[in-house]
């Protein structure tokens, strides 16, 4: 590949709230510059986690080059680098943003902008990138495109009055769309002589060529056989395998200012290199690149292996994992209930379940989660401060001063006839109602400060049900506060669960423990004798259900001989009791260690 | 260990409500077709085996093996005694139900050789017999029974269902009552199999009586259905030796002890499922892919020897006998003491399994919960 001018670059990321119809204008993209053939597209493919396509989500950034012809009659490249949309990921889409100069914001012409756009929209301005505003879905009957257009500008303060109007799912204004990339988006500088500094904004495990590098080029060059350096991490390897990602990856001998591709050298033990910068070792950049803000785990849980033989794997997959999503935290655990584990830190209920899935999936695990819990600081009577992830380390009552749990900063965007609804939900889950300004004749904007451990159970899908699916939801830390929190333990057959113990605020306590006590009256199965179901605060017993003991379970015959069939039919049982773990002697199903979150407060 | 032969026989009259089995009611134009096919099959899987087959037993089961006209069973029997001899006090059973038999006919069965019937009475309330669509009356079924002895026979099994839509405990013990009553009349009953009801989501009773009705018995009901059952016909000398077959002294079915202490058996006939060690197959199960395709095999299984322990477990812990545990690590290589001393011991803390010396067993309260104990083991 002949050397490329950075000026027929652009390097943009897309913006958009979940059904919004990003993924569907990228596949429109990538037709309309014929980067894939007909026969090479499907939907959403850039989308590349079977995951994401059966969810209809964006959970990893997957870069796409593709190359247009301008009416200006020159040749560009465009590096799109593709956005998750979904608050739990805000980290991935800050790591896009830092490839990227130029952003496409995309707003669906029937619904507005919703509030996560709100926040990734501020987070690319804060990285000085240009904004380009597309209006999507305009052919739809209740399109009002005039009203999306004020709202932007309102809302974002954004001229929208370039917005391009657009129908991905038909075709319509994807030219414009590139014509603005081409003609809005600034390219990149041309710092060709400068020594190297690439940004890594990806990277994953290949079994054969050992860690993949996606990277993107800030300054100077790159090229196959160089010998490389990771400023931060302080380790050299050279470059065997260069390429671009079109988005299948597409060897090249080099890159140039402005580029976008992936390297491989080799690359076996290297903790986190997303964030680092790349740079040659023999003309070494006297600066690295500024990273970007490391995530920041929100939501702790334990995560066990089933078989306890398989604990060596789950730390490996974990290890590789970490690799490809840097934002996971793990540290060994042990549980009484459950034995050997992991305490692992995630970003959101969302981030936590689709790590559990590709856990599962990607590396043929069969994994145990305890229900979600925030990070507490207690301080103890000695004035000790500490922070307390899992509810089982709580220091005992006469060992504590003071619990302190995190409050977040929350922003609900609502038609107007779910405020009330709404308001009620926050209420009922400790909210302090700050303000409430109107958006427009139809929306309104609730500011509330929320307690962190009230949203990670089943606020969300809440929020959703009671507004029909309208209602959007964005959240930043604020600060840590002291409440009135204590210990719920739950005993199941007189035996401590330390799995299922939570924290919880001390007048919801009671009722909590009764509707939990009742859930896992629902969940966990008939077993040979009766189990009783407890929940205690500080010792003292304050819901009791019992399980009584399973009465039938026989097979009367061998139809005529047919061994098989019984055996089978046996084997299969006892496969379902492979996904249980036992407790004491009674067998708990997966479900139970999540019934938590399912409780109506 | 003994051989034994299992033939089935598709054909019935009526199709009961419960009936899972491969069966089929287009008995006339159909019956010659079946058995030359049948005798084909015989033959020439027999013709096959390295030295002449010893059979300790031999069972015609179905459908309703007693509606064959007499030359056409004459004739596979004969194809089965030509390609393979018996031992001697082989037993020789014959599956079918009370309307079928006259004294003439059974004479004519008696003469061929079966000697042991086993008759599907299943149950001694008419309304309960019609309900489950049964084609017999209770009065039609004593009669059977004494036809049946008038014939010759010695050794007569009796089946019985429990479990059944609208049947109380009160209604499940009149039956038995009634059965005992007769036992006692009539000594050559020697055996009975009792059955609680499965139900098959897809037939007849599932459309009737869908299992959410309420009409079945709840599981509290089933299970003193089944503890009565021991009770009343172990008083009446009919012990237990398997969860659903009780017998008489000497009478327990050597059929189906072979199916139990992993014994090999052939069989013929569609959907029939044979144990050759070490694989277990079956026919076609549809009838006229069978017809086309005798020799063919719907499934086909190798029993491996983790397959093979895990059998033995299923059916050891299913007889009275239970489970020798020398014996067991004798023939598999496997201490099942030692490879499951927690849960032998768990069981046995629940009163759900009893060891004695080297024999672990289920207890009266573990039968009803069987397939949970067992599935433990795998």
């Amino acid at each position: 590949m002949s050397k490329l001018d950075p000026k027929y670059i652009r390097n943009f990321s897309i913006i958009a709230h979940i059904d919004h119809g990003k993924s569907t204008l990228a596949d429109r993209l990538l037709e309309t510059t014929a980067t894939l053939s007909k026969r090479e597209m499907q939907e959403q493919v850039l989308d590349t986690m079977d995951l994401e396509r059966e969810r209809g989500i964006t959970i990893k950034a997957q870069p796409a080059r593709m190359q247009y012809k301008a009416q200006d009659g020159n040749w560009y490249v465009l590096n799109l680098i593709d956005t998750p949309g979904h608050v739990d990921f805000g980290y991935e889409v800050s790591r896009s943003l830092a490839a990227c100069e130029g952003a496409l914001l995309i707003v669906d012409a029937t619904q507005g902008v919703e509030a996560q756009t709100l926040a990734n929209v501020h987070l690319a301005v804060e990285n000085n990138l240009e904004i380009v505003p597309v209006i999507n879905k305009i052919d739809l009957p209740s399109a009002d495109p005039e009203r999306i257009r004020h709202e932007i500008e309102e809302l974002i303060g954004l001229d929208a009055s370039h917005a391009v109007l657009a129908s991905a799912k038909n075709n319509i204004g994807i030219t414009e769309v590139l014509e603005s990339i081409v003609n809005l988006i600034p390219p990149p500088e041309n710092t060709a002589d400068k020594p190297l500094r690439a940004l890594i904004f990806d990277s994953f495990f290949d079994s054969y060529r050992g860690i993949i590098v996606y990277f993107r080029i800030k300054d100077g060059q790159l090229k196959v056989g160089d010998k490389i350096k990771f400023m931060a991490n302080e380790k050299s390897f050279d470059v065997t395998e260069l390429g671009v990602l079109k988005p299948h990856q597409v060897k090249v001998d080099n890159l140039g200012p402005g580029e976008v591709g992936y390297l491989a050298a080799a690359i076996k033990d290297v903790s986190t290199l997303v964030g680092d910068t790349i740079t040659l070792s023999n003309n070494s950049a006297s600066e690295a690149l500024p990273g970007y803000r490391p995530a920041k785990p929100m939501v702790y849980a334990g995560i066990y292996p089933v078989d306890s033989d398989q604990y060596p794997d789950l730390r490996e997959a974990l290890d590789k994992l970490k690799l490809n999503d840097a934002s996971i935290f793990f540290e060994p655990e042990t549980s009484e209930a459950l034995g050997f584990g992991f305490r692992c830190g995630f970003l959101g209920l969302l981030h936590m379940e689709i790590i559990q899935e590709r856990l599962e999936r990607e590396y043929n695990l069969t994994l145990i989660t305890t229900a979600p819990s925030v990070v507490y600081r207690v301080t103890k009577t000695d004035g000790t401060v500490l922070m307390v992830e899992n509810p089982s380390k709580l220091p005992e009552t006469t060992y504590r001063e003071m619990i302190e749990e995190p409050y977040v900063d929350a922003n609900i965007m609502v038609p107007n006839e779910f405020v009330g609804p709404l308001m009620e939900l926050c209420q009922g889950r400790r909210g302090i109602f700050l303000d409430m300004k109107y958006l427009d004749p139809r929306r309104a904007m609730l500011h509330y400060e929320l307690p962190l451990g009230e949203i990670i159970t089943d606020f969300f899908d809440q929020l959703k049900s009671r507004s029909k699916g309208y209602a959007s939801l964005d959240y930043h830390f604020k600060e840590y506060r002291s409440s009135k929190l204590v210990k719920l333990d739950i005993l199941i057959g007189g035996e401590a669960c330390d799995a299922l113990s939570a924290i919880v605020h001390q007048d919801k306590a009671a009722s909590y423990g009764r509707v939990l006590a009742e859930k896992l009256k629902g969940i966990i199965p008939r077993q040979m004798f009766e189990v009783p179901i407890q929940a205690a605060i500080g010792g003292k017993i304050v819901a009791r259900e019992t399980i009584s003991a399973q009465r039938k379970n026989v097979l009367s015959k061998c139809y005529g001989g047919d061994i098989s069939r019984k055996r089978k039919l046996l084997e299969k049982q006892k496969e379902g009791k492979k996904r249980m773990k036992s407790i004491g002697k009674v067998e708990i199903p997966q479900e139970a260690f999540m019934a938590v979150l399912k409780i109506e407060s | 260990m003994s051989l034994g032969a299992y033939i089935h026989i598709p054909f019935c009259n009526y199709k009961c409500h419960f009936c899972d089995f491969a069966t089929s009611l287009a008995l006339d134009e159909l019956q010659d077709k079946y058995c030359s096919v049948l005798k084909n099959e015989i033959a020439k899987r027999l013709v096959n085996s390295p030295s002449k087959p010893q059979l300790g037993s031999i069972f015609y089961g179905g459908g309703t093996p007693g509606l064959l006209d007499a030359q056409n069973l004459y004739d596979i029997h004969q194809t089965l005694l030509a390609n393979a001899s018996l031992l001697p006090e082989s037993e020789i059973s014959l599956e079918t139900t009370p309307e079928t038999i006259t004294v003439a006919k059974a004479k004519e069965w008696f003469s061929l050789g079966i000697n042991r019937l086993s008759i599907g009475i299943e149950s001694f309330n008419d309304y309960e017999l019609k309900r489950v669509g049964r084609g017999h009356t209770s009065q039609q079924a004593v009669k059977a029974i004494k036809d049946a002895v008038k014939a010759g026979f010695t050794n007569i099994s009796c089946d019985l269902m429990y479990g059944l839509p609208g049947q109380s405990l009160d209604i499940w013990q009149d039956s038995l009552n009634q059965f005992i009553k007769l036992a006692k009349q009539i000594p050559q009953i020697t055996h009975i199999s009792a059955y609680g009801l499965e139900l098959n989501n897809n037939g007849p009773l599932a459309r009737i009586f869908p299992q959410e009705s309420g009409a079945y018995p709840s599981d509290e009901t089933f299970v003193a259905q089944l503890n009565c059952l021991v009770k009343v016909l172990a008083e009446a000398g009919f012990e237990q030796y398997e969860i659903s077959n009780f017998a008489k002294g000497d009478y327990r079915s050597k059929h189906n002890l072979n199916y139990w202490q992993d014994g090999e058996y052939h069989a013929f006939g569609v959907s029939a499922h044979r144990y050759i060690k070490p694989y277990r197959s079956s026919n076609w199960r549809i009838l006229s892919r069978y017809l086309e395709d005798s020799l063919g095999d719907e499934t086909c299984e190798l029993i491996d020897s983790e397959t093979q322990v895990k059998e033995a477990i299923m059916l050891g812990l299913r007889t009275t006998e239970g489970i020798n545990l020398l014996q067991f690590e004798k023939a598999f290589a496997v201490n099942l003491a030692l490879k499951h001393r927690d849960l032998i011991e768990d069981l046995i803390g629940c009163g759900v399994l009893r060891q004695e010396a080297d024999n672990i067993r289920l207890t009266i309260a573990g039968q009803p919960i069987a397939n949970t104990i067992i599935a433990k083991f795998f």
